[in-house]
């Protein structure tokens, strides 16, 4: 009795929660029997376990292993895992690795092993038949039949399809890092690069594996440049929910941290890289750009350095830098030929041939858009297949040549139209550029009708009502049509001060009324610096004045386009002052 | 070896009997409570004392790995398959790509849903997730009365919990028949769209202390009891392992 007092003085006397916690939990261990001991602390390592995991873990008890995992299955701390048999509830699991980790090092490891040998030889053998299966119904296409058929299979085998799913695959991995470390990382990089570049990628398979992963790593068993990875996946997944300044801490911690990784390091520049060309931080994003260049140059990595020029290339290009994002799109042409890397190959002459189209230089683009098409075509890329025959359909049109340039609006009709007969994702895309290329060819009715296709499927994205309002505003006699949408674009986006302005213009324009709320809106929005849009409020405003200082100004931005000056409705107020001409220059003949 | 003994849990339970029951306005019920103080065995306990003609569904998150295409899938199966979800079929309907290709990268097992959920943008995913979270709830709405219980919700993924907490307790909220018990170490936070009743679990008292030593043969002096259990605040999976520890010792430290 007098000892049972003494247990609870000591209980008492913890410092912290896991000591208290692990002074019962060790005490009820400690009473087993010994084989059933062993299996306990064993059973801890995996996250889950059933009578072959736990023979796998304790090949010297395998004759006894049915009626231990009975009795292990009665213990307070052992609960029920959904298809997968049992575990070790997770309050008591980490306490039984932190006290295997710490006390038995050695053990833990072998433990490990064990498992890595069974989830090996599992993922192994049913991969083989799974694969077997899977022939099968290639050959057949995947008919809807066949497909049909297959997912009977599925649920009729849920032991081999556990065995081969992604949590198994994570599993064997956790295990991997810890029994052998090398080949543990090399795995698990492998592995979050899969789950990134799947077709079918999810956040959760990356976030589950990047979670199991952090366990090992709160708990200081591993260490080194795979939790630099494991970071730098973490800022992957912020990054595509738009979650810019999560993502930017972790880029910016994996820099800092400076891992002995060449690949890494760069890996972490480029993305965040694009993280600031988001946030419109060019000079940071073009730093980063040029360190992660540097980076994937030294560690001899093609596809980096390709990745990091068309990178610069699109930066310089946004800021109408035309002659440096030339240059850094021709030096990434070769780099990416060289590694075959088509896609990035055609997207590189894609953007040359937009240089040369805003340089005037028209054949050059023609040339460019050809070779980019024809590389789209091959690698089954429609929509930009039917893109690139947009724009050599423009330029032939450009030099009148309206047979040849009908053939290339043709065959682009033709790709979005497969597109978007195939039911795909991207059929939202092919709507809208198919209603941008009716548009250009005057047909308008057809024009309207896919633009509200793209509108049905997408309707929260209020880009995609760009086009129609656009149409309506510029190609009808119906502006007012355009005020539904750019009010569905202001729900959208309160501070849209374009559809405010918009609104303001076309009500002007109709109505001969200024609608004081868009006006408020569109100046309470509209950035400080953004000299065209300015002008285009005070001219609706009818502040003369103000608008002219604000025109000036925008001429030497390096975006300004004279001609479209000349057509903005926005600025139909000022244009017949002679203040308009001197700014803007001479009317355009065309 | 003691045998685990549901553990004393009988306002909560008489706060879901009330709730299945249609005697209380909200039909969402959240459990909040820190590691080990039994919500598993509590929701378990709600899966068992349910009434019988109610449909029933429970999803552990346990292990992370869930999708939202795979908590679909998983509802679907465990609420009676295809047949029963005709709304869900029509939107998926045409959706052919093949999704498995072990050949590369081991993503074998993946459903239609997977594929139907996979857009070239985040945002082509939301349009897709939200209509299909309408033929969803048309589906479920027509098979009557239906219990769905989620047990650590603080594993889901943040996409999975984001639309647990969003589109779906909303549409919940809008579907008489539908009635939903979310456990976790964390569960959803409040939403001007639905109601709930959110019943943190605290630390079990002596009394029921005394009843479990006594059902499960353990001699032990309530001294000890009391104050192990003033040690540990009631922690019921601590305390087990206390008594359970002290009784395989055969009463001696």
């Amino acid at each position: 009795m007098n000892t049972e007092r003494e247990f609870l003085r000591k209980l008492t006397k913890a410092k912290t929660e896991d000591e208290k916690t692990w002074l019962t939990t060790k005490r009820l261990i400690d009473s087993l029997p010994e084989d059933l001991q062993t299996v306990v602390y064993s059973a801890a390592i995996p996250h889950w376990f059933d009578e072959k995991i736990l023979r796998a873990l304790n090949p010297e008890l395998s004759r006894k292993i049915k009626r231990l995992y009975s009795q292990l299955k009665e213990l307070p701390f052992v609960e029920k895992y959904e298809n997968r048999g049992h575990n070790i509830h997770e309050l008591t699991r980490r306490l039984l690795l932190m006290h295997l980790w710490k006390k038995q090092n050695v053990k833990y490891r072998s433990l490990s092993k064990n498992l890595v040998k069974f989830y090996k030889a599992s993922l192994n053998s049913n991969v083989k038949i799974a694969e077997k299966k899977l022939i099968k119904h290639k050959e057949q296409n995947f008919s809807k039949k066949s497909i049909k058929e297959l997912n009977r299979w599925i649920n009729a085998n849920p032991e081999i399809v556990n065995a081969i799913s992604l949590a198994s695959q994570n599993e064997y991995l956790y295990h991997l890092v810890i029994a052998q470390p090398k080949l543990g990382v090399d795995g698990i990089r492998r592995q979050f690069w899969i789950y990134h570049n799947s077709s079918i990628f999810s956040h959760a398979e990356l976030s589950a594996l990047i979670e199991l992963i952090d366990e090992h790593i709160v708990s200081n068993r591993i260490k080194g440049s795979i939790i630099g990875w494991n970071k730098f996946f973490k800022g992957i997944i912020y990054f595509y929910k738009n979650d810019l300044n999560n993502a930017t801490n972790c880029f910016l911690e994996v820099i800092k941290n400076e891992y002995p990784d060449k690949l890494l390091n760069a890996d972490a520049r480029f993305r965040l890289g694009h993280v600031y060309t988001k946030l419109s931080k060019t000079t940071k994003a073009r730093r980063y750009f040029n360190d992660a260049l540097l980076l994937y140059r030294a560690a001899k990595n093609k596809f980096g350095e390709a990745n990091c020029k068309y990178s610069l290339g699109e930066l310089h290009k946004s800021l109408s830098e035309l002659s440096k994002a030339k240059a850094f799109f021709e030096q990434c042409l070769p780099l990416y030929h060289d590694i075959k890397k088509r896609s990035g190959e055609a997207n590189s002459l894609y953007s040359l041939g937009e240089i040369h189209k805003s340089l005037s230089e028209f054949h050059k683009a023609r040339v460019y858009f050809e070779e980019a098409r024809d590389i789209y075509r091959d690698l089954k890329d429609k929509i930009n297949e039917a893109n690139c025959a947009t724009i050599i359909g423009d330029i032939y049109a450009e030099f009148s040549e309206l047979s040849e340039a009908n053939l290339h609006y043709e065959n682009a009709e033709a790709a979005y139209r497969q597109v978007i007969k195939l039911n795909r994702s991207d059929r939202v895309l092919a709507y809208y550029n198919l209603g941008f290329l009716l548009k250009k060819l005057k047909r308008y009715e057809e024009a309207e009708e896919a633009y509200r296709k793209s509108i049905e499927i997408d309707s929260s994205n209020s880009s995609r009502y760009v086009g129609l309002i656009d149409l309506f505003r510029f190609h009808t006699d119906k502006p007012g049509k355009a005020l539904p949408l750019l009010e569905k674009q202001i729900e959208i986006n309160p501070k849209d001060f374009e559809a405010n302005l918009a609104i303001a213009s076309i009500s002007k324009q109709i109505n001969k009324k200024l609608l004081k709320e868009n006006i408020d809106k569109a100046r309470q929005f509209l950035p400080k610096n953004d000299w065209y849009d300015l002008a285009c409020l005070e001219s609706i405003c009818d502040n003369f004045d103000l608008a002219f200082e604000y025109l000036e100004k925008a001429t030497h931005d390096n975006g300004f386009d004279s001609s479209w000056a000349w057509n903005d409705p926005d600025l139909q107020w000022i244009r017949d002052d002679p203040r308009f001409t001197k700014i803007v220059g001479a009317k355009p003949l065309l | 070896m003691t045998r685990q003994t549901p553990i004393d849990r009988e306002e909560e339970l008489q706060i879901f009997k009330e709730m299945v029951s249609g005697k209380t306005e909200e039909r969402i019920l959240l459990i909040e409570a820190q590691s080990g103080m039994g919500k598993t065995v509590l929701l378990g306990e709600f899966g068992f004392c349910k009434p019988k003609k109610i449909a029933f569904a429970k999803i552990d998150f346990k292990g992370g790995n869930t999708s939202i295409a795979e908590l679909f899938s998983r509802l679907r199966d465990k609420l009676g398959g295809d047949s029963k979800f005709p709304n869900l079929g029509k939107e998926l309907k045409g959706i052919l790509t093949p999704t498995i290709d072990i050949s590369t990268n081991l993503m074998f097992g993946k459903n239609q849903i997977e594929a139907y959920l996979t857009g070239s943008d985040e945002q082509e995913r939301q349009i897709r997730l939200s209509a299909l979270t309408d033929a969803f709830f048309a589906d479920i709405r027509a098979l009557g009365k239906l219990l769905l219980i989620f047990d650590t919700y603080e594993k889901s993924d943040e996409s999975v919990k984001k639309w647990l907490s969003d589109s779906f307790l909303s549409r919940a909220q809008n579907s008489p028949n539908v009635f939903v018990v979310i456990g976790g170490q964390t569960v959803p936070e409040d939403n001007l769209e639905w109601d709930c009743i959110r019943k943190p679990l605290k630390g079990i008292p002596h009394s029921h202390w005394y009843k479990y030593v006594e059902n499960n043969g353990i001699i032990i002096h309530v001294e000890y009891i009391r104050a192990c259990c003033d040690i540990y605040d009631g922690h019921p999976l601590k305390m087990k392992n206390y008594l359970d520890g002290y009784h395989l010792k055969g009463g001696r430290a």
